[in-house]
């Protein structure tokens, strides 16, 4: 059907219109549904965990809060009053009828007000330290908040309650001066000891925790009946109320009237003459700005978390590194801010998986849990709301390596979860690995290491003591017995057989030695040594590694000994000559004119420029030999004591090694002819080799 | 007749607009149901919250009361009643008999008065007294033991009476059974 084109129009406009207005009202902030006076309990005004919070709200809340209420000051009090001024003919503005009754502008909103406070210490009430200074009405109400735990909201309420101050756009200076009404009775004046805005609520603060801590002093108790008045005014009556907790207790304390039928039946209004509206304006109020005074049943707060290497708790443990199947003990503590107490027995409290509910834990398996997703129970047996509870259990890692968040919160089984604060613990699992990294390196004579060997010299057959430490830079312990003990290997290739190996004790033929140390930790230090035995002349690049036997090479870091093997050589430098006329070797003798048979005592000294250490004994003894030609027989041989016919002499020293000196002496005896002789001598090994002939000789003149 | 393209389009417009009031008002029947739902009335109803709207009118209308109730106190001509010795006039009133007597007295802000319970039953007449404190706008007295079984069993009648340098007045009588 077609309707008429301005009529469609306008039906279009109105129907989106009243839609987007009813969608806008939905919006609006708005309670399920009005606050009634029969809701309210006279037992029951507001639970412990609500009114006791301290840290119900932080100063920037608080302050958003002061300035939400009053957004603008009248501080001129220019507003008008609903007192008329007959005289003028018409209403007295604020400022004056402020001034008629001793308060003239300006005036001073809650929300910009400011006061130089002392510092009060903490006691047995106050728990805090107040630290004093100059400080915002909103700084006031939060550090005395958390210095005396009373929520911040409660106190809010309170200076509403008392003096309206909250909502105030033109307050007086004696609102501020009795804030909550501390110190002032009800038909007399107010005591001056307790005069000004920090005092007035800290005092309020303080006595609501006096009421808990000396609960036997005052009127009120919980779980106690008392009768509560109506009204200052005895004659308007009362009834005993059950007090059934100790904040509601404190509150009747404070103010010690209960309202009556009228007062409950007009919440938003007044009475009749025997109502009192302190306490209802209160919950009425609480209600109104912060929602319900009452706990939930069950909740709680994050109070600590923890992790350890074991139940001892004595050593923390880093989440950030575990290995596949390693063991931490982690725990966290809660507080109880529900009405109901715990129980570890009774429909108990345990901690239980979460992301997503029940979800069946990686870290379960080993952990000698209640379930795969029921690490604990409540350790103590009972914990009262306002207590502190302790949770505790083992977390396995599992063998995959990677990132989780392992997620968890509390539950009363059987009964109800409690909500979820969000507890987690990140855990990185990461693999075993074996690495590491060169320290230091050597090579010995001996195995006491304290003559150095440069492996540039051996000798076929000469034995060398060499070594290295290695830093542990895995995140597994290095052991040198078990299942994959620590060894050095050869390598490039692995496995290689080394010549160096034979005679040399190795475990294997490509398995120097074991780790010395029985167990390194990751960031200590291993050693490995072992003996080489030069088999083969050559130049060798002996190359090795590390591996944990029956597991994994480590990371091959270019490990080697530079080694030269050379043959044996036998050689000499000529140091020094001589003749005497006797071993004493005190007086030198010419050897230019010797008699017939005459004596004379010759010697030289060599040094040992080969690579084997001479001796004068033994299979290859050094010796002098007559030379040029060698084994020529020589006429001073004779009546000369050689130890041989062309052997002058052994070595005097039983050792020379490679750099060292020998020295040579012996007689030798004129022959009965005279003439001019040239008596040549040599160096041997015997029965190994001739060293070089330097061309040594001793030229001798024997005349008549 | 020839349907031309204005009219068409109106249609279309009308349907579509049609949809949309579909639409909208199914969304917005959701909404009210859900923010009208009845869970658990005591715990649920209003979650904590901090409301951040301004002053309502009762409360404005509120704090000007109080500057009334200021006014008046400061005027105050009428004297508080006083007891024949020139002291206020005040009445203690009891809160409490089971175990220990807790009474207070209003309308008086000081310390070190004294309290005394005056238990009479038939010719017997036993009293007992403590300390009042202060207590934010009120005295409170101590709490008066009477558990440990100086009342012997019976009916009892309890007068609370206050005395200080500056107050002095008792309460009317109240029984008090003793097992």
């Amino acid at each position: 059907m077609l309707l008429p084109r301005h009529i469609a129009r306008t039906a279009l406009l109105l129907i989106i219109g009243s839609l987007f207005f009813s969608s806008i009202s939905m919006l609006l902030p708005q309670q399920a549904s009005a606050l009634s006076g029969s809701e309210f309990r006279a037992g029951r005004i507001i639970d412990d965990p609500v009114f006791f919070d301290g840290n119900a709200m932080n100063v920037t809340e608080v302050q958003m809060f002061l300035n939400a209420k009053v957004p603008e000051c009248d501080t001129n009090g220019t507003q008008f009053t609903t007192r008329w001024n007959g005289g003028a003919g018409r209403y007295y503005t604020r400022a004056e009828w402020g001034a008629l009754n001793g308060n003239p502008a300006p005036y001073t909103c809650l929300k910009d007000y400011s006061e130089n406070t002392p510092t009060r210490a903490a006691d047995a009430y106050c728990s805090g330290t107040f630290f004093g200074g100059v400080k915002s009405a909103a700084r006031i109400i939060d550090d005395v908040s958390r210095a005396c735990s009373v929520s911040q909201k409660a106190l809010i309420v309170l200076l509403q309650k008392e003096q309206s101050l909250i909502t105030d756009d033109w307050p007086w200076a004696i609102q501020y001066r009795s804030a909550t009404g501390y110190g002032c009775p009800d038909t007399a004046a107010c005591d001056e000891a307790y005069y000004g805005f920090f005092n007035q609520v800290y005092n309020a603060a303080r006595q609501f925790q006096r009421y808990i801590h000396q609960a036997n002093l005052f009127n009120f108790r919980s779980g106690q009946t008392a009768y509560v008045q109506f009204n200052p005014n005895a004659g308007c009556g009362g009834s005993n109320v059950f007090i059934e907790n100790p904040a509601t207790a404190a509150l009747y304390n404070y103010t010690p009237y209960q309202p009556n039928a009228p007062a409950l039946d007009n919440l938003y209004g007044t009475g009749d003459g025997c109502s009192a509206y302190g306490n209802r304006n209160f919950w009425r109020m609480f209600n109104d700005w912060f929602g319900t005074t009452q706990a939930p049943n069950w909740s709680w707060q994050w109070n600590s978390q923890y992790a350890f290497t074991n139940q001892n708790k004595t050593t923390p443990k880093d989440l950030n590194n575990l290995r596949p199947g390693e063991q931490v003990y982690v725990g966290f503590t809660a507080r109880n801010t529900g009405n109901m107490t715990w129980s570890n027995s009774s429909n108990p409290i345990r901690v239980g998986t979460l992301a997503p509910m029940e979800r069946a834990s990686w870290f379960a398996q080993g952990s000698n849990w209640l379930s795969p997703s029921r690490p604990a129970t409540l350790r103590e047996a009972s914990v009262a709301p306002g207590a502190v509870g302790t949770f505790e259990f083992w977390l396995t890692a599992p063998n995959i390596s990677g990132t989780y968040n392992e997620r968890f919160g509390l539950l009363s089984e059987g009964r109800t979860w409690l909500n979820d604060i969000g507890l987690s613990y990140g855990i990185r699992v990461v693999p075993d690995t074996f690495s590491w990294q060169w320290n230091s390196q050597y090579a010995y004579t001996d195995q006491n290491k304290t003559t150095a060997k440069n492996l540039q010299t051996m000798r076929v057959g000469e034995k060398a003591y060499v070594g290295f430490t290695a830093r542990n830079t895995g995140n597994m312990t290095w052991t040198n017995n078990g299942a994959n003990p620590m060894r050095v290997g050869t390598v490039n290739p692995l496995e290689r057989t080394s010549s160096f190996a034979s005679g040399s004790s190795w475990l294997g033929n490509s398995r120097p030695a074991a780790m010395k140390e029985t167990s390194v930790a990751p960031g200590a230090v291993g050693t490995f040594e072992f003996w080489i035995t030069a088999n083969n002349t050559g130049s060798f690049n002996e190359r090795f590694g590390l591996v944990a036997e029956g597991r994994t090479w480590l990371n091959d870091v270019g490990l080697s000994y530079g080694i030269v093997v050379s043959p044996d050589t036998y050689s000499w430098q000529w140091q020094s000559q001589y003749a005497y006329t006797n071993q004493n070797k005190t007086t030198p003798r010419n050897l230019n004119n010797l008699s017939p048979g005459e004596q004379v005592y010759v010697g030289f000294t060599a040094r040992n420029t080969g690579n084997v250490t001479w001796t004068n004994n033994g299979a290859n003894p050094l010796r002098v030999g007559t030379a040029d030609p060698r084994e020529r027989n020589s006429v001073f041989g004779l009546g000369s004591n050689w130890i041989g016919v062309t052997r002058p002499a052994a070595m005097k020293e039983t050792s020379v090694a490679p750099g060292a000196v020998g020295t040579f002496e012996f007689w030798l005896t004129a022959p009965n002819t005279p003439g001019t002789y040239n008596e040549r001598f040599s160096l041997l090994a015997e029965g190994r080799t001739w060293l070089n002939d330097l061309g040594l000789s001793y030229g001798i003149r024997v005349g008549n | 007749m020839k349907i031309r393209n204005k009219k068409t389009t109106s249609r279309k417009k009308l349907a579509i607009a049609g949809a949309l009031v579909i639409l909208v008002a199914g969304g917005s029947v959701a909404v009210w149901e859900l923010s009208n739902r009845d869970s658990d009335p005591a715990s649920t109803e209003r979650k904590p919250t901090i409301n951040y709207g301004p002053a309502t009118d009762t409360e404005k209308k509120e704090a000007d009361a109080n500057k009334d109730r200021i006014v008046k106190e400061q005027e105050q001509n009428n004297p508080s009643p006083e007891t024949p010795s020139g002291k206020k006039a005040v009445t203690p009133t009891i809160t409490s008999t089971t175990g220990s007597i807790k009474a207070y007295v209003s309308g008086i802000f000081e310390e070190g008065g004294t309290c005394t319970a005056t238990f009479s039953k038939g010719d017997s007449k036993l009293s007992r007294t403590s300390v009042g404190f202060q207590n934010v706008s009120y005295t409170q007295c101590a709490p008066i033991d009477i558990s440990d079984g100086f009342l012997s069993p019976g009916t009892w009648s309890l007068v609370v009476s206050y005395s200080s340098a500056t107050a002095e007045g008792s309460s009317g009588a109240q029984s008090v059974e003793v097992n």
